[in-house]
């Protein structure tokens, strides 16, 4: 039995910004100048772990153009390849918005390791996709390492993250 | 979502979930025409890129203000726990350093008038902006900063960026408020450097590690760990002589290793110097001819 529906973004007024401006914020703050060494090799994919979340939750409150504009924004920010992270994160939400009512369902577990494998799946063909449009095998081992701080890391953000939709459902 | 009258899920497909299907392939073929573009139209992107910085730059300056705090804090920390040691160890060295000023004095004098007598022509750099590092790339793939100085402190691209301890890199892409820097360690980093002791050029490349690799030295030559390294001033992007690290290993496959002087995580400030190379003969005498003034906010020659 599906919980909740996604909320009706008319009713929300500002309130159904929420999804949009914390995975925005995400993204911004996954790309500040950290004082720690080796960083590329631990630093989680943010922006991943809130577009996983608010497209099974309220995917109507994260539609493609937000989370096109926010990859392509990413990207412009990092240096990357123009248009990878939105064409992942695109790819992404569609599947987790097709897959939001079997989600929903499952328990926190199994939802986070359905997480797990999309997050290693991502940081893969991330690892690719860059590779042949850079012309150069790039380190594994540094999206591999990355891809298991986003998955270890990823309850703490999903309680805060229902905290917020708890928030928008009262 | 309510569903027309008469029509329940799975009965038919929702025309509302089918137009969503066509945004999504929309939006996958307008990224992959974009990672396209990238590559064919680099200008055109690189422009775009740079109006984003510009954009984001006062935001991301903001952001960013709690990550200085903490590495200011960090950074006080860490010299607080080495000062004791440091200021015996900085005693000892200044008692040294007094008695070899006065010999270096006489040095620079003499130096000076034998380049007068030869008439040497030396190139110069100066400072252009000091800027706050905004946002690093952070991935596992690109090794760039972005700076909140663009061609309205006149920066440009080319231009070459260091710190307090030496070369960081230089900027690959300018907005009108914010810059782009490729850092040394960038894959696609090449610049041209020197060993300090015989002065044979060599490159140093980036490979995306935090130790770039030198380059094109000569077979014959020995390099041994330690030895300093400073940019050559070839190529007309970094000016001579400035420091960029010291050779730290040499593996059985005879790759050198540079440990680079300059920290280049966790970047807080950097200064960007643009550098007026040499001039060919006719050039230099040309300017002469017109008695071109020296600049006034020339910083070093060296």
């Amino acid at each position: 039995m599906l919980k909740q529906g996604s909320t009706k973004t008319s009713s929300l007024g500002f309130m159904g910004l929420i999804p949009f401006s914390v995975v925005a914020l995400l993204s911004l703050v996954t790309i500040l100048p950290y004082p720690f060494p080796m960083i590329e090799y631990y630093l989680p994919y943010l922006t991943l772990m809130g577009v996983y979340f608010w497209s099974v939750e309220q995917p109507d409150l994260l539609p493609l153009v937000a989370v096109f504009s926010i990859g392509v924004v990413e990207d412009a920010l990092t240096g990357g390849p123009l248009g990878l992270s939105a064409l992942l994160l695109i790819i992404l939400r569609q599947f987790a918005a097709a897959q939001r009512r079997f989600l929903i369902e499952a328990n926190r577990q199994f939802s986070w390791i359905i997480f797990m494998v999309l997050c290693f799946l991502f940081a893969a063909v991330f690892w690719l996709i860059s590779s042949i449009y850079l012309g150069q095998w790039l380190s594994f081992g540094a999206v591999m390492g990355r891809a298991a701080m986003t998955a270890f890391l990823y309850p703490v953000f999903d309680g805060l993250f229902r905290y917020l939709n708890t928030a928008l459902q009262d | 979502m309510k569903l027309p009258k008469g029509k329940t899920f799975g009965a038919h497909k929702h025309p509302f979930k089918v137009g969503r299907k066509v945004t999504a392939f929309l939006f996958i073929v307008l990224a992959l025409f974009l990672l396209l573009i990238g590559k064919s139209q680099f200008s055109v992107v690189e422009s775009a890129r740079a109006r984003l910085g510009d954009f984001f730059a006062p935001i991301l300056n903001i952001l960013s203000q709690p990550v200085v705090a903490v590495n200011t804090a960090l950074q006080w920390g860490e010299d607080l726990s080495v000062a004791f040691n440091q200021n015996i160890t900085l005693r000892e060295e200044n008692q040294k350093l007094r008695a070899e000023v006065a010999e270096a004095s006489q040095y620079r004098i003499d130096n000076q008038r034998l380049k007068q007598l030869l008439k040497v022509h030396e190139s110069d750099h100066r400072l252009v902006a000091t800027s706050s590092v905004v946002a690093d790339s952070g991935g596992s793939f690109v090794r760039s900063v972005l700076i909140a100085a663009g061609r309205n402190k006149g920066v440009e691209k080319g231009h070459a960026v260091i710190n307090e301890m030496g070369v960081v890199g230089h900027v690959i892409n300018v907005g009108r408020t914010s810059a782009r820097v490729l850092l040394l360690t960038d894959l696609n980093s090449h610049i041209p450097v020197k060993l300090a002791s015989t002065g044979e050029n060599v490159i140093l490349a980036g490979d995306n590690s935090s130790r770039p690799k030198l380059l094109y030295l000569p077979l014959e030559r020995r390099v041994v760990a330690g030895e300093k390294v400073i940019t050559s001033g070839q190529g007309g992007v970094f000016p001579p002589n400035l420091q960029v690290g010291e050779v730290e290993e040499i593996d059985a496959e005879g790759h050198i290793y540079v440990k680079l002087n300059a920290r280049l995580y966790g970047l807080n400030y950097v200064s960007v110097v643009s550098y007026d190379s040499a001039l060919l003969p006719e050039q230099n005498q040309s300017s002469q001819e017109v008695g071109s003034p020296k600049r006034p906010d020339v910083v070093a020659g060296d």
